[in-house]
């Protein structure tokens, strides 16, 4: 039996580079020794100081993410709220809409960067940014900024495609309007927020830029 | 008037009882040999996140000293780190240990001695 294995991930990650062989070797020393005597007791024991210890270094190592987070919490509350006001949540949410905007702009963003910039990127802004040089920063800085980009003309593409669709349809007598620019406007929406989302961790890695350059 | 440097403040009850378990252990001083003879020593079951947070404050104050040990297979191949105490963390352990004398001195905690009491 070996420590609980997400417990044991979980603590590796919150912890800063230095300490993390030492406690994580200790862990490990003190858990193999009381589950000689009690393996139930050796897993409680080691998940308590895991977490506990987990939690203490997490504000310190991972402060930067968890501020992103709170701060995006707050933003798509705001929204949702805002699109609960504005009527049903479930009018804003369109699958063809997602499925137009959100394949395309991930490719289009691996085109033209590359598949290991992409998981490296996330993997970069999930772990921290203190570990990583400057190359990789800018690259993954430059990653944000064209995925951003590259949704928001995505978007503007399918606002065209549904204006044009509009004026087909009006010309046949049909008048379906509302569904062509539903769909046309939720996919800019979707575009738009990917592209906040995205401005801000770009501004994020670039102030990161510039302490790793002072 | 007498003053102290940042650097000759008198030391927590806890880093005391640390630096004084790194000198007991002498060069068996890393984070669980530390962590177990608290426990069984002063009777205070310590996290390992917050021993090994005053042991890097008390690293970065100057007063301990460490290196990182050979890998060993018992603890999943991760190498212990041993701590050791500096001139400086010495002179500071002395230092909190005379001015407790000090304090200490002409007091007992008899029943003769004056206490609040309702």
């Amino acid at each position: 039996m070996n420590p609980p294995i997400l417990i044991e991930k979980f603590l590796g990650w919150t912890l800063p580079k230095e300490l993390k062989e030492p406690i994580l070797g200790d862990l490990s020393e003190e858990f193999l020794t009381l589950k000689i005597e009690n393996p139930y007791w050796a897993n409680y024991w080691y998940t308590r100081q895991a977490i506990s210890t987990g939690l203490q270094f997490l504000t310190k190592t991972k402060r930067g993410l968890m501020m992103f987070v709170f701060s995006m919490f707050f933003f798509f509350t705001s929204i949702l709220i805002a699109m609960i006001w504005g009527g049903e949540l479930f009018m804003f949410i369109n699958i063809p809409s997602f499925a137009i905007f959100l394949p395309p702009t991930i490719l289009f963003t691996i085109a033209v960067t590359s598949k290991n910039t992409f998981f490296q990127a996330f993997q970069l802004f999930v772990n921290g940014t203190t570990d990583y040089g400057l190359i990789q920063l800018k690259s993954a800085k430059h990653l944000f900024s064209s995925m951003g980009n590259i949704g928001l003309l995505v978007g503007l593409v399918a606002v065209f495609i549904g204006v044009i669709t509009i004026g087909l349809v009006y010309d046949e007598g049909k008048y379906p309007l509302a569904k062509a620019l539903t769909v046309s406007i939720l996919t800019l929406f979707y575009a738009v927020i990917l592209k906040v989302i995205c401005y801000v961790a770009e501004a994020k890695i670039q102030f990161k830029i510039i302490n790793l350059a002072s | 008037m007498f003053s102290m440097s940042d650097k000759e403040k008198f030391l927590g009850e806890f880093e005391q009882f640390i630096l004084l378990s790194i000198l007991k252990l002498s060069d068996n001083a890393y984070g669980s040999a530390i962590r177990q003879l608290l426990a069984e020593a002063v009777k205070r079951d310590v996290t390992i996140g917050a021993l090994y947070t005053t042991l890097d404050r008390l690293e970065k104050k100057g007063l301990l000293s460490s290196k990182m040990d050979e890998v060993t297979p018992e603890r999943g191949g991760r190498a212990k780190k041993f701590y050791k105490l500096t001139a400086q963390g010495q002179k500071a352990l002395k230092r909190s240990k005379e001015a407790l004398t000090n304090m200490w001195q002409g007091l007992s905690l008899s029943m003769q001695h004056k206490v609040f009491s309702k």
